[in-house]
């Protein structure tokens, strides 16, 4: 079972103090001592982080490094309200340490009257387990830590509180140490929630974007997901779009701008995602192009990449479009441009892609022809290779299918208009070293 | 297993867990009676709606301890209620803390015209929070947060499976 995903956002370091600055008592108070929190009075310590108050859908968790002592307890209380003690409300996970065998219970409080919510969990705990309380929507679910690893103990439902509020921490007695309390609110688009937005609509999430969510924006929209992009993903602009993976986009999703959109990915861009840009679109990625990604530019697209071009994507290009890859093209990606286009690769196009330009193309080379690619120009277009260094290696302009199939790089001229040059041999006439129908090797 | 629906009270838990100046659980929690799963919905009058799974042995001994519904599913029609299930229904609202006026204005006619879903949102929708009362160290009345909503919910966690 999945931990909580925010951070810590106090580990009670520093100086000792009583009570601790960073708290606001509500009932006695708690204080700061080696490190870790603690409660300064034999009975009840209740005080809220001051300044702290988290959305409705949050986290709070606190590692217990000594247990309070038997009969004691602590508790992490989500969606606090706090105005006073006794108007203390929200939904409180409570670990007591017991005679037998510890418990953890759920409450409503309701102005400090607590209702059990679920049955009482017993489980043993030990010095360094953690507490964590999770409310989701009408969802509370609570959780405990042992060795690093979180055990979903209970799930239950409520209604009564649905706002954020502040986290509270709660202590019996002055034996117990508390360490480490986080949380925060909790934007994790990792389930199977499906999120539409009407019309516009921005969606920002800072923590992983890594389930199976299906994500619609009805007219333009923008995604902005700083920590990760990583799973099986449906998201959908209708119109214009804009997502920026600041991380990672490594999984299976499938991405559709219904008209234009800008995808930007300064990381690895390396799963098996389908990307879809309905008309003009713009993606960028600078860390590497090199998973089994789908491509498709409905209308004009460019591509660029300034990182390793080297998976067995397919990437498609309606109308015109510029494919820029700098670091390398040496996969089994085929790559189709519509109309006319440019495909600028300047460091190699080693691989064994089929690459088809629809209309007029160009493509230029910066280092070495050297693969097993077929490349076929539907109308005029020339090809710019400085060398071609594969040994016995044939190329041809031709008006027919190729006729050396089993040579090491065939390029193809539909229409019989293109120039395809080798600089190596600029000096000699094309014709001569390339007749129409026939092989001819130099 | 088997389920079916009960009105249960709450009972003090002493000493009341940390933060909480009276706690109260659900008397279920501590009758010794042996279920697969509970779902409660707070009502009025330091209750809940509850929906248990359980033997059929543990269902009867449920029926002993606490008010059973007289029907199972929420859509069932109360029509074919005997007049004495009707009075208890009747009764049981109004030991909630609704007069018969507040009765007869929500469910007008005979409750037997209406559907267990109609009686239940109804004792769902007039939900008190409870409050301390430090004179009297017992609970009282508060305001009215319906609750009606999460009967669905509530119905919707445990299936029916016998």
């Amino acid at each position: 079972m999945a931990g909580p995903i925010t951070p810590i956002i106090y580990n009670f370091n520093g100086v000792d103090a009583n009570p601790d600055p960073n708290f606001t008592a509500l009932l006695n108070a708690i204080q700061r001592v080696s490190n870790q929190g603690a409660g300064t009075n034999a009975a009840t310590n209740i005080a809220y982080l001051t300044g702290v108050t988290h959305g409705a859908n949050c986290e709070e968790y606190i590692t217990i490094g000594t247990k309070p002592g038997t009969g004691n307890s602590v508790a992490l209380i989500a969606r606090a309200i706090t105005t006073s003690l006794l108007a203390l409300s929200g939904y409180e996970w409570v670990f007591t340490d017991a005679a037998g065998t510890d418990t953890m219970q759920m409450f409503r409080l309701d102005n400090a009257v607590g209702t059990q919510l679920g049955s009482t969990v017993n489980q043993e705990w030990a010095a360094g387990d953690g507490l964590f309380i999770k409310p989701t929507g009408t969802t509370l679910e609570g959780y405990w830590n042992n060795a690093g690893t979180w055990t979903l103990k209970l799930t239950t439902t409520d209604a009564t509180y649905a706002s954020g509020g502040n986290v509270v921490l709660a202590v019996l007695g002055t034996t117990g140490r508390v360490d480490d309390l986080g949380g925060g609110t909790a934007v994790n688009l990792a389930g199977t929630s499906p999120i539409t937005f009407g019309q516009s609509g921005a969606l920002s999430d800072t923590d992983p974007l890594a389930g199976s969510s299906s994500i619609t924006f009805g007219q333009s929209g923008a995604l902005s997901d700083v920590l990760g992009l990583a799973g099986s993903s449906s998201i959908a602009f209708s119109q214009s779009g804009a997502l920026s993976d600041t991380v990672n986009l490594v999984g299976a999703s499938s991405i559709l701008f219904g008209q234009t959109g800008d995808l930007t990915q300064v990381n690895p861009l390396a799963g098996a995602s389908n990307i879809t840009f309905g008309q003009s679109a713009n993606l960028t990625d600078t860390l590497g192009l090199a998973g089994n990604s789908a491509v498709v530019f409905g209308q004009s697209g460019d591509l660029t990449d300034t990182k390793p071009l080297a998976g067995t994507s397919a990437i498609v290009f309606g109308g015109t479009a510029d494919l820029t890859a700098g670091g390398g093209y040496f996969g089994n990606s085929t790559i189709t441009f519509g109309q006319s286009s440019a495909l600028s690769d300047v460091s190699n196009l080693a691989g064994s892609s089929p690459i088809l330009f629809g209309q007029t193309a160009n493509l230029s080379l910066a280092h070495a022809l050297a693969g097993l690619s077929t490349i076929v120009f539907g109308g005029q277009g020339t090809l710019y290779a400085p060398t071609i260094d594969i040994p016995e290696t044939d190329w041809y302009r031709t008006s027919s299918l190729p006729i050396e199939q089993n040579r090491n790089l065939i390029a193809i001229n539909l229409n019989d208009t293109s120039l395809v040059v080798n600089q190596r041999d600029s000096t000699l006439p094309i014709e001569q070293n390339n007749p129409r129908n026939g092989v001819n090797s130099h | 297993m088997a389920t079916a629906w009960y009105i249960i009270p709450y009972v003090r838990q002493t000493p009341p867990a940390i933060a909480q100046v009276y706690t109260r659980s659900l008397a279920l929690l501590s009758s010794g009676v042996a279920y697969t799963n509970a779902q409660a919905l707070d009502i009025r009058g330091n209750r809940a709606i509850v929906k248990v799974q359980a033997s059929n042995a543990s269902l009867t001994t449920l029926n002993g301890l606490y008010k059973r519904l007289p029907v199972g599913m929420l859509d069932n029609p109360l029509a074919s209620l005997t007049t004495p299930q009707k009075n208890a229904l009747v009764s049981e609202l109004q030991d909630q803390g609704y007069t018969a006026q507040d009765i007869n204005a929500a469910l007008p006619n005979s409750i037997g015209t209406y559907t267990l879903r109609d009686v239940l949102r109804f004792m769902a929708r007039g939900r008190r929070l409870p409050v301390y009362n430090a004179g009297t160290d017992s609970l009282d009345e508060g305001d009215v947060s319906d609750n009606s909503a999460m009967l669905d919910t509530v119905d919707g966690a445990i299936v029916d499976s016998s």
